[in-house]
Protein backbone atom coordinates (compact mmCIF):
# COMPACT_ATOMS: atom_id res chain seq x y z
CA UNK A 1 0.00 0.00 0.00
CA UNK A 2 2.91 2.53 0.92
CA UNK A 3 4.56 1.66 -2.09
CA UNK A 4 1.30 2.36 -4.26
CA UNK A 5 1.34 5.59 -2.79
CA UNK A 6 5.19 6.15 -3.21
CA UNK A 7 4.37 5.29 -6.89
CA UNK A 8 1.51 7.90 -7.45
CA UNK A 9 3.13 10.64 -5.89
CA UNK A 10 6.24 10.41 -8.27
CA UNK A 11 4.15 9.80 -10.65
CA UNK A 12 2.47 13.36 -9.66
CA UNK A 13 5.07 15.14 -9.45
CA UNK A 14 6.82 13.94 -12.60
CA UNK A 15 3.50 15.03 -14.25
CA UNK A 16 3.74 18.83 -12.50
CA UNK A 17 7.79 19.36 -13.49
CA UNK A 18 6.56 18.58 -16.72
CA UNK A 19 3.91 20.79 -17.10
CA UNK A 20 5.68 23.54 -14.90
CA UNK A 21 8.64 22.99 -17.28
CA UNK A 22 6.44 23.40 -20.28
CA UNK A 23 4.79 26.55 -18.70
CA UNK A 24 8.28 27.18 -18.82
CA UNK A 25 9.46 27.13 -21.82
CA UNK A 26 5.84 28.81 -23.72
CA UNK A 27 6.30 31.66 -21.14
CA UNK A 28 10.35 31.82 -22.16
CA UNK A 29 9.80 31.75 -25.63
CA UNK A 30 6.99 34.17 -25.55
CA UNK A 31 9.15 36.85 -23.39
CA UNK A 32 11.75 36.75 -26.47
CA UNK A 33 9.70 37.11 -29.13
CA UNK A 34 7.69 40.33 -27.12
CA UNK A 35 11.14 41.68 -26.54
CA UNK A 36 12.37 41.70 -30.44
CA UNK A 37 9.14 43.06 -31.13
CA UNK A 38 9.52 45.96 -28.78
CA UNK A 39 12.84 46.41 -30.46
CA UNK A 40 10.73 46.69 -33.95
CA UNK A 41 8.19 48.89 -32.79
CA UNK A 42 11.31 51.11 -31.91
CA UNK A 43 12.60 50.82 -35.63
CA UNK A 44 8.81 51.48 -36.54
CA UNK A 45 8.81 54.59 -34.76
CA UNK A 46 11.68 56.10 -36.64
CA UNK A 47 10.15 55.20 -40.14
CA UNK A 48 6.70 56.76 -38.71
CA UNK A 49 8.86 59.64 -37.92
CA UNK A 50 10.53 59.85 -41.65
CA UNK A 51 7.00 60.04 -42.95
CA UNK A 52 5.87 62.70 -41.04
CA UNK A 53 8.70 64.52 -42.18
CA UNK A 54 7.66 64.58 -45.41
CA UNK A 55 4.49 65.51 -45.17
CA UNK A 56 5.77 68.53 -42.50
CA UNK A 57 8.38 69.94 -45.26
CA UNK A 58 5.06 71.11 -47.91
CA UNK A 59 2.96 71.52 -44.86
CA UNK A 60 5.28 73.98 -43.53
CA UNK A 61 5.97 75.66 -46.66
CA UNK A 62 1.85 76.03 -47.57
CA UNK A 63 1.53 77.92 -43.74
CA UNK A 64 4.58 79.69 -44.75
CA UNK A 65 2.19 80.92 -48.35
CA UNK A 66 -0.73 81.48 -46.01
CA UNK A 67 1.30 83.63 -43.61
CA UNK A 68 2.64 86.06 -46.29
CA UNK A 69 -0.80 85.92 -47.85
CA UNK A 70 -2.09 87.12 -44.93
CA UNK A 71 -4.70 84.38 -44.60
CA UNK A 72 -5.49 83.84 -40.42
CA UNK A 73 -2.14 85.28 -40.01
CA UNK A 74 -1.32 84.42 -36.65
CA UNK A 75 -3.07 80.88 -36.52
CA UNK A 76 -0.59 79.88 -39.24
CA UNK A 77 2.18 81.48 -38.30
CA UNK A 78 1.60 79.81 -34.79
CA UNK A 79 1.18 76.10 -36.50
CA UNK A 80 4.34 76.56 -39.27
CA UNK A 81 6.94 77.17 -35.94
CA UNK A 82 4.84 74.00 -34.29
CA UNK A 83 5.73 72.11 -36.95
CA UNK A 84 9.06 73.19 -37.93
CA UNK A 85 9.86 72.88 -34.35
CA UNK A 86 8.19 69.12 -34.44
CA UNK A 87 10.44 68.44 -37.81
CA UNK A 88 13.40 69.76 -35.95
CA UNK A 89 13.08 67.73 -32.71
CA UNK A 90 12.52 64.25 -34.88
CA UNK A 91 15.04 65.23 -37.47
CA UNK A 92 17.65 65.52 -34.62
CA UNK A 93 16.69 62.54 -33.37
CA UNK A 94 16.86 60.89 -37.14
CA UNK A 95 20.27 61.91 -37.59
CA UNK A 96 22.04 61.73 -34.11
CA UNK A 97 22.09 57.75 -33.86
CA UNK A 98 26.19 57.20 -35.23
CA UNK A 99 25.21 53.76 -35.11
CA UNK A 100 22.88 54.42 -37.75
CA UNK A 101 24.62 56.18 -39.68
CA UNK A 102 27.31 54.01 -39.88
CA UNK A 103 25.03 51.34 -41.44
CA UNK A 104 23.52 53.91 -44.38
CA UNK A 105 27.30 54.70 -44.79
CA UNK A 106 27.96 50.97 -46.15
CA UNK A 107 25.07 51.44 -48.06
CA UNK A 108 26.58 55.01 -49.85
CA UNK A 109 30.20 56.22 -48.61
CA UNK A 110 28.80 59.88 -49.06
CA UNK A 111 26.00 59.31 -47.01
CA UNK A 112 28.11 61.16 -43.98
CA UNK A 113 28.71 64.09 -46.02
CA UNK A 114 24.95 64.04 -47.08
CA UNK A 115 23.26 64.06 -43.58
CA UNK A 116 25.75 67.71 -43.02
CA UNK A 117 24.68 69.03 -46.31
CA UNK A 118 20.63 68.37 -45.22
CA UNK A 119 21.66 69.63 -41.83
CA UNK A 120 22.95 73.11 -42.81
CA UNK A 121 20.04 73.62 -45.15
CA UNK A 122 17.51 72.58 -42.02
CA UNK A 123 19.32 75.06 -40.26
CA UNK A 124 18.75 77.55 -42.83
CA UNK A 125 15.17 76.70 -43.46
CA UNK A 126 14.50 76.73 -39.70
CA UNK A 127 15.46 79.76 -39.36
CA UNK A 128 13.66 81.41 -42.11
CA UNK A 129 10.88 79.60 -40.47
CA UNK A 130 11.12 81.56 -36.95
CA UNK A 131 11.77 84.88 -39.00
CA UNK A 132 8.56 84.85 -40.63
CA UNK A 133 6.46 83.25 -37.54
CA UNK A 134 7.76 86.58 -35.93
CA UNK A 135 7.59 88.92 -38.76
CA UNK A 136 5.25 88.09 -41.77
CA UNK A 137 7.17 90.47 -43.98
CA UNK A 138 10.19 88.61 -44.38
CA UNK A 139 10.54 88.28 -47.77
CA UNK A 140 13.98 86.71 -48.08
CA UNK A 141 12.79 84.04 -44.97
CA UNK A 142 9.82 83.54 -47.35
CA UNK A 143 11.58 83.02 -50.52
CA UNK A 144 14.34 80.60 -48.69
CA UNK A 145 11.13 78.45 -47.46
CA UNK A 146 9.86 78.63 -51.33
CA UNK A 147 13.40 77.83 -53.07
CA UNK A 148 13.96 75.16 -50.81
CA UNK A 149 11.39 73.45 -49.47
CA UNK A 150 11.54 70.72 -52.48
CA UNK A 151 14.98 70.02 -51.29
CA UNK A 152 14.42 69.40 -48.16
CA UNK A 153 11.40 67.04 -49.34
CA UNK A 154 13.93 64.90 -51.60
CA UNK A 155 16.38 65.18 -48.88
CA UNK A 156 14.62 63.55 -46.18
CA UNK A 157 13.64 61.09 -48.78
CA UNK A 158 17.31 60.15 -49.64
CA UNK A 159 17.85 60.02 -45.38
CA UNK A 160 14.78 57.54 -45.16
CA UNK A 161 15.43 55.14 -48.38
CA UNK A 162 19.00 54.87 -47.23
CA UNK A 163 17.95 53.38 -43.33
CA UNK A 164 15.46 51.65 -44.81
CA UNK A 165 17.98 49.70 -46.76
CA UNK A 166 20.35 49.83 -44.07
CA UNK A 167 17.73 47.69 -41.86
CA UNK A 168 17.65 45.08 -44.66
CA UNK A 169 17.91 41.61 -43.53
CA UNK A 170 20.74 39.88 -45.00
CA UNK A 171 17.99 37.00 -44.98
CA UNK A 172 16.33 36.75 -48.36
CA UNK A 173 12.57 35.89 -47.44
CA UNK A 174 12.91 38.54 -44.71
CA UNK A 175 13.98 41.00 -46.91
CA UNK A 176 11.82 40.49 -50.02
CA UNK A 177 8.78 40.44 -47.64
CA UNK A 178 10.15 43.72 -46.16
CA UNK A 179 10.28 45.86 -49.33
CA UNK A 180 6.58 44.95 -49.66
CA UNK A 181 5.85 46.23 -46.46
CA UNK A 182 8.07 49.34 -46.53
CA UNK A 183 6.82 50.18 -50.76
CA UNK A 184 3.09 49.79 -48.80
CA UNK A 185 4.25 51.99 -45.98
CA UNK A 186 5.89 54.74 -48.00
CA UNK A 187 2.92 55.17 -50.64
CA UNK A 188 0.24 54.94 -48.14
CA UNK A 189 1.31 57.96 -46.31
CA UNK A 190 2.12 59.80 -49.42
CA UNK A 191 -1.21 61.52 -50.04
CA UNK A 192 -1.08 63.68 -46.96
CA UNK A 193 2.32 65.37 -48.04
CA UNK A 194 0.52 65.41 -51.60
CA UNK A 195 -2.36 67.28 -50.78
CA UNK A 196 -0.13 69.64 -48.78
CA UNK A 197 1.95 69.75 -51.48
CA UNK A 198 -0.81 70.74 -53.61
CA UNK A 199 -2.35 73.57 -51.63
CA UNK A 200 0.68 74.97 -51.33
CA UNK A 201 1.13 74.93 -55.20
CA UNK A 202 -1.87 76.43 -55.86
CA UNK A 203 -1.08 79.27 -53.39
CA UNK A 204 1.90 80.13 -55.25
CA UNK A 205 0.44 80.42 -58.53
CA UNK A 206 -2.53 82.81 -56.80
CA UNK A 207 0.37 84.88 -55.50
CA UNK A 208 2.18 84.72 -58.97
CA UNK A 209 5.60 83.18 -58.09
CA UNK A 210 6.57 81.34 -60.92
CA UNK A 211 3.15 80.99 -62.48
CA UNK A 212 3.22 79.25 -65.63
CA UNK A 213 5.82 76.49 -63.49
CA UNK A 214 3.96 75.89 -60.32
CA UNK A 215 0.51 75.35 -62.63
CA UNK A 216 2.30 72.96 -64.16
CA UNK A 217 3.68 71.53 -61.16
CA UNK A 218 -0.05 71.33 -59.71
CA UNK A 219 -1.62 69.91 -62.74
CA UNK A 220 1.06 67.12 -62.16
CA UNK A 221 0.71 67.00 -58.15
CA UNK A 222 -3.40 66.36 -59.08
CA UNK A 223 -2.43 63.16 -61.81
CA UNK A 224 0.14 61.44 -59.26
CA UNK A 225 -2.64 61.93 -56.44
CA UNK A 226 -5.15 60.39 -58.60
CA UNK A 227 -3.49 57.87 -59.60
CA UNK A 228 -1.95 57.29 -56.26
CA UNK A 229 -5.33 56.92 -54.39
CA UNK A 230 -6.46 54.49 -57.36
CA UNK A 231 -3.24 52.30 -56.85
CA UNK A 232 -4.28 52.11 -53.10
CA UNK A 233 -7.15 50.74 -53.72
CA UNK A 234 -7.08 48.52 -56.73
CA UNK A 235 -3.31 47.89 -57.36
CA UNK A 236 -0.64 49.57 -59.74
CA UNK A 237 2.84 47.89 -60.56
CA UNK A 238 5.03 50.50 -61.37
CA UNK A 239 4.55 51.94 -57.32
CA UNK A 240 4.58 48.67 -56.73
CA UNK A 241 1.24 48.56 -54.75
CA UNK A 242 -0.83 45.46 -54.64
CA UNK A 243 -4.28 47.38 -53.71
CA UNK A 244 -6.00 46.09 -51.10
CA UNK A 245 -9.25 43.85 -50.32
CA UNK A 246 -9.28 44.88 -46.54
CA UNK A 247 -12.98 46.12 -45.84
CA UNK A 248 -12.19 48.22 -42.93
CA UNK A 249 -9.42 50.44 -45.14
CA UNK A 250 -11.44 50.29 -47.75
CA UNK A 251 -14.02 52.04 -45.94
CA UNK A 252 -11.29 54.57 -44.48
CA UNK A 253 -9.82 55.11 -47.92
CA UNK A 254 -13.63 55.70 -49.28
CA UNK A 255 -13.68 58.88 -46.78
CA UNK A 256 -10.69 60.35 -47.76
CA UNK A 257 -10.94 59.64 -51.63
CA UNK A 258 -14.14 61.71 -50.97
CA UNK A 259 -12.42 64.78 -49.49
CA UNK A 260 -9.87 64.47 -51.95
CA UNK A 261 -12.62 64.80 -54.68
CA UNK A 262 -13.70 67.92 -52.95
CA UNK A 263 -10.15 69.33 -52.59
CA UNK A 264 -10.17 68.68 -56.64
CA UNK A 265 -12.71 70.43 -57.53
CA UNK A 266 -11.42 73.51 -55.65
CA UNK A 267 -7.99 72.96 -57.05
CA UNK A 268 -9.13 72.69 -60.47
CA UNK A 269 -11.39 75.99 -60.19
CA UNK A 270 -9.19 78.82 -61.90
CA UNK A 271 -9.97 81.61 -59.36
CA UNK A 272 -11.37 80.90 -55.71
CA UNK A 273 -13.15 83.24 -53.20
CA UNK A 274 -12.28 83.68 -49.95
CA UNK A 275 -14.34 81.61 -48.81
CA UNK A 276 -13.60 78.87 -50.85
CA UNK A 277 -10.03 79.14 -49.82
CA UNK A 278 -11.00 78.99 -46.36
CA UNK A 279 -13.29 75.43 -47.35
CA UNK A 280 -9.85 74.67 -49.49
CA UNK A 281 -7.39 74.91 -45.86
CA UNK A 282 -9.82 72.87 -44.14
CA UNK A 283 -10.56 70.18 -46.92
CA UNK A 284 -6.93 69.79 -46.45
CA UNK A 285 -6.81 69.68 -42.65
CA UNK A 286 -9.90 66.80 -42.61
CA UNK A 287 -8.02 64.84 -45.46
CA UNK A 288 -4.47 64.37 -43.28
CA UNK A 289 -6.67 63.73 -40.39
CA UNK A 290 -9.06 60.92 -42.62
CA UNK A 291 -5.55 59.31 -44.27
CA UNK A 292 -3.56 59.08 -40.98
CA UNK A 293 -6.48 56.64 -40.08
CA UNK A 294 -5.80 54.54 -43.49
CA UNK A 295 -2.26 55.06 -42.63
CA UNK A 296 -2.73 53.49 -39.15
CA UNK A 297 -5.27 50.86 -40.51
CA UNK A 298 -2.80 49.98 -43.26
CA UNK A 299 0.28 49.65 -40.87
CA UNK A 300 -1.51 47.09 -38.81
CA UNK A 301 -2.97 44.78 -41.52
CA UNK A 302 -1.26 41.84 -43.37
CA UNK A 303 -3.64 41.99 -46.24
CA UNK A 304 -0.50 41.03 -48.28
CA UNK B 1 -0.79 1.20 -30.97
CA UNK B 2 -0.48 4.62 -29.72
CA UNK B 3 -2.41 7.08 -31.79
CA UNK B 4 -4.64 4.26 -32.03
CA UNK B 5 -5.60 5.44 -28.11
CA UNK B 6 -5.27 9.11 -28.87
CA UNK B 7 -7.60 8.69 -31.60
CA UNK B 8 -10.18 6.31 -29.31
CA UNK B 9 -9.96 9.47 -26.37
CA UNK B 10 -10.69 11.88 -28.84
CA UNK B 11 -14.20 10.08 -30.04
CA UNK B 12 -15.20 9.03 -26.76
CA UNK B 13 -14.77 12.89 -25.90
CA UNK B 14 -16.82 13.97 -28.33
CA UNK B 15 -20.69 13.93 -29.50
CA UNK B 16 -21.00 13.85 -33.42
CA UNK B 17 -23.86 15.97 -34.94
CA UNK B 18 -25.72 14.53 -37.45
CA UNK B 19 -26.20 16.54 -40.40
CA UNK B 20 -23.63 19.38 -38.78
CA UNK B 21 -20.53 20.73 -40.07
CA UNK B 22 -17.98 18.04 -38.51
CA UNK B 23 -14.36 17.52 -39.12
CA UNK B 24 -14.75 13.50 -40.33
CA UNK B 25 -17.72 11.49 -39.90
CA UNK B 26 -16.58 10.42 -36.81
CA UNK B 27 -15.83 13.36 -35.13
CA UNK B 28 -17.51 16.70 -34.43
CA UNK B 29 -14.59 18.70 -32.21
CA UNK B 30 -11.92 18.44 -29.98
CA UNK B 31 -12.03 20.22 -26.34
CA UNK B 32 -8.85 21.62 -25.04
CA UNK B 33 -7.77 23.33 -22.32
CA UNK B 34 -5.18 26.76 -23.05
CA UNK B 35 -4.66 29.41 -20.25
CA UNK B 36 -7.19 27.44 -17.85
CA UNK B 37 -9.96 27.93 -20.19
CA UNK B 38 -11.81 25.06 -22.73
CA UNK B 39 -11.37 25.77 -26.07
CA UNK B 40 -14.02 23.59 -28.64
CA UNK B 41 -11.56 22.87 -31.70
CA UNK B 42 -14.33 23.16 -34.23
CA UNK B 43 -15.68 24.43 -38.23
CA UNK B 44 -17.75 26.84 -38.33
CA UNK B 45 -21.48 25.65 -38.53
CA UNK B 46 -22.83 28.31 -40.64
CA UNK B 47 -22.60 26.29 -44.31
CA UNK B 48 -23.22 29.62 -45.97
CA UNK B 49 -20.58 31.11 -44.67
CA UNK B 50 -17.38 32.10 -46.35
CA UNK B 51 -14.21 34.05 -45.54
CA UNK B 52 -13.64 37.45 -46.17
CA UNK B 53 -10.18 37.50 -45.46
CA UNK B 54 -6.96 37.55 -47.18
CA UNK B 55 -7.08 34.03 -46.96
CA UNK B 56 -9.32 34.22 -50.28
CA UNK B 57 -6.50 35.35 -52.16
CA UNK B 58 -4.98 33.71 -54.95
CA UNK B 59 -2.39 35.79 -56.55
CA UNK B 60 0.15 36.79 -54.47
CA UNK B 61 3.66 38.05 -55.39
CA UNK B 62 5.91 35.56 -56.18
CA UNK B 63 9.15 35.93 -54.38
CA UNK B 64 8.09 36.05 -51.69
CA UNK B 65 5.10 33.86 -51.34
CA UNK B 66 6.01 31.04 -53.85
CA UNK B 67 4.60 27.82 -53.93
CA UNK B 68 5.95 25.50 -50.92
CA UNK B 69 7.11 21.66 -51.59
CA UNK B 70 4.88 18.99 -50.11
CA UNK B 71 8.66 17.73 -48.35
CA UNK B 72 11.24 19.68 -46.60
CA UNK B 73 13.72 16.99 -46.79
CA UNK B 74 12.77 13.71 -44.40
CA UNK B 75 10.75 15.98 -42.80
CA UNK B 76 7.38 14.19 -42.50
CA UNK B 77 4.19 16.69 -43.60
CA UNK B 78 0.82 16.35 -42.18
CA UNK B 79 -2.81 17.49 -42.60
CA UNK B 80 -5.79 18.49 -40.23
CA UNK B 81 -6.43 15.56 -39.06
CA UNK B 82 -2.81 14.68 -37.81
CA UNK B 83 -2.41 17.89 -36.18
CA UNK B 84 -5.62 17.49 -34.41
CA UNK B 85 -4.77 14.67 -32.71
CA UNK B 86 -1.43 15.89 -31.94
CA UNK B 87 -3.21 18.88 -30.07
CA UNK B 88 -4.99 16.65 -28.49
CA UNK B 89 -1.63 14.33 -27.33
CA UNK B 90 -0.18 18.19 -26.65
CA UNK B 91 -2.77 18.14 -23.58
CA UNK B 92 -1.42 14.94 -21.75
CA UNK B 93 1.52 16.39 -19.39
CA UNK B 94 3.82 14.28 -20.10
CA UNK B 95 3.39 15.32 -23.82
CA UNK B 96 6.80 16.19 -25.78
CA UNK B 97 5.33 18.07 -28.62
CA UNK B 98 5.24 21.82 -29.36
CA UNK B 99 3.01 23.30 -31.93
CA UNK B 100 5.20 25.97 -33.49
CA UNK B 101 3.83 29.03 -35.65
CA UNK B 102 6.80 30.17 -37.43
CA UNK B 103 5.37 33.64 -39.15
CA UNK B 104 6.34 36.94 -38.05
CA UNK B 105 4.47 38.51 -34.75
CA UNK B 106 1.96 41.07 -37.30
CA UNK B 107 0.59 37.45 -38.63
CA UNK B 108 0.19 35.73 -35.86
CA UNK B 109 -1.42 38.86 -34.11
CA UNK B 110 -4.13 38.05 -36.59
CA UNK B 111 -5.63 34.82 -35.73
CA UNK B 112 -3.21 31.18 -34.96
CA UNK B 113 -4.32 27.79 -34.44
CA UNK B 114 -4.96 27.05 -30.18
CA UNK B 115 -2.20 26.07 -28.16
CA UNK B 116 0.63 27.43 -30.24
CA UNK B 117 3.26 29.40 -29.66
CA UNK B 118 4.74 31.92 -31.66
CA UNK B 119 8.24 31.29 -33.01
CA UNK B 120 8.95 33.39 -35.76
CA UNK B 121 11.52 32.49 -38.92
CA UNK B 122 12.90 35.79 -38.32
CA UNK B 123 14.22 35.07 -35.05
CA UNK B 124 15.03 31.31 -35.49
CA UNK B 125 17.73 32.16 -38.26
CA UNK B 126 21.33 31.99 -38.23
CA UNK B 127 23.21 35.32 -37.31
CA UNK B 128 19.87 36.29 -34.68
CA UNK B 129 21.04 37.36 -31.88
CA UNK B 130 17.89 35.37 -30.35
CA UNK B 131 19.32 32.40 -31.75
CA UNK B 132 20.94 31.08 -28.74
CA UNK B 133 18.01 32.15 -26.00
CA UNK B 134 15.83 30.33 -28.14
CA UNK B 135 17.64 26.96 -28.66
CA UNK B 136 18.72 26.95 -25.15
CA UNK B 137 14.81 27.22 -24.24
CA UNK B 138 13.60 24.69 -26.83
CA UNK B 139 15.88 22.12 -24.74
CA UNK B 140 18.75 22.51 -26.79
CA UNK B 141 22.49 22.63 -25.67
CA UNK B 142 25.65 23.43 -27.39
CA UNK B 143 28.58 20.91 -27.17
CA UNK B 144 31.86 22.46 -28.81
CA UNK B 145 29.85 24.69 -31.10
CA UNK B 146 27.82 22.18 -31.78
CA UNK B 147 23.99 21.93 -30.94
CA UNK B 148 22.20 18.58 -29.17
CA UNK B 149 18.64 18.34 -30.17
CA UNK B 150 18.26 15.25 -27.83
CA UNK B 151 15.90 17.26 -25.03
CA UNK B 152 14.32 19.51 -27.58
CA UNK B 153 10.42 18.18 -28.04
CA UNK B 154 9.07 17.66 -31.29
CA UNK B 155 8.18 20.39 -32.85
CA UNK B 156 5.01 21.01 -35.60
CA UNK B 157 5.90 23.87 -37.71
CA UNK B 158 3.32 26.15 -39.62
CA UNK B 159 2.39 29.64 -41.11
CA UNK B 160 0.68 30.42 -43.61
CA UNK B 161 0.53 27.63 -45.73
CA UNK B 162 1.13 25.68 -49.43
CA UNK B 163 2.20 30.24 -50.65
CA UNK B 164 4.57 30.66 -47.78
CA UNK B 165 7.91 29.97 -46.91
CA UNK B 166 7.68 31.28 -43.18
CA UNK B 167 7.68 27.24 -42.29
CA UNK B 168 9.89 26.09 -44.82
CA UNK B 169 12.69 28.62 -43.93
CA UNK B 170 12.53 28.11 -39.89
CA UNK B 171 12.56 24.35 -40.52
CA UNK B 172 15.39 24.55 -42.96
CA UNK B 173 17.00 26.50 -40.26
CA UNK B 174 16.54 24.03 -37.67
CA UNK B 175 17.42 21.12 -39.65
CA UNK B 176 20.94 23.15 -40.59
CA UNK B 177 21.80 23.67 -36.79
CA UNK B 178 21.89 19.92 -36.52
CA UNK B 179 17.72 19.29 -35.63
CA UNK B 180 17.22 15.76 -36.58
CA UNK B 181 14.30 15.53 -39.15
CA UNK B 182 12.18 13.36 -37.28
CA UNK B 183 11.85 15.91 -34.50
CA UNK B 184 10.31 17.71 -36.94
CA UNK B 185 6.73 18.06 -38.57
CA UNK B 186 5.06 20.08 -41.02
CA UNK B 187 1.90 21.08 -40.98
CA UNK B 188 1.61 22.53 -44.90
CA UNK B 189 -1.49 23.55 -45.12
CA UNK B 190 -1.12 25.99 -42.64
CA UNK B 191 -3.45 29.37 -41.74
CA UNK B 192 -4.99 29.10 -45.13
CA UNK B 193 -6.11 25.26 -44.73
CA UNK B 194 -6.97 25.89 -41.74
CA UNK B 195 -9.05 28.91 -42.54
CA UNK B 196 -10.45 27.21 -45.48
CA UNK B 197 -12.04 24.58 -43.31
CA UNK B 198 -13.51 26.88 -40.69
CA UNK B 199 -11.33 25.82 -38.20
CA UNK B 200 -11.46 27.45 -34.84
CA UNK B 201 -8.79 30.46 -34.65
CA UNK B 202 -7.52 31.41 -31.46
Amino acid sequence: MLMLIKKITILLLLGLSSVSAKGNLMSGLTDIVDQAEEKKADDKKVLNFAFKQRMRTQWIARDALLVAMDFNRSFYQKEMLENANAFNKNFIGLIGSEKDIEKAKKIDKDFGQKIKDVNDTWIKFYDSVKKLSKDAKEKEALKFIGENNIKLLDDIAYIFTHFIASYQSTNKLEASMAHIKSMLFTQVGKPRMYINMLVKEKLLVKQNINKKENQKDLEKSVKNMDRLMKALKDGDKELELNGTEDRKILEKLNISQKIWEEVKALINKKKLTSKEWSILITKNEDFIKAHTEVVKLTRASNDN
Amino acid sequence: MKSRYIIGSILLSTVLVVGGVNITKDLESIVIKEDNKNIKIQRIQDTKHRLTSSFTKTSRECPPFCIQPMNIGKVKTIGEIELLKYIKEMQKDDSDMLLIDARTRDWYREGSIPTTINLPFTMLKKGSKYLKKILKLLGAKEIDGKWNFDKVPTMIIFSNGIWDEQATEEIKTLVSLGCPEDKILYYRGGMQNWNILGLTVK
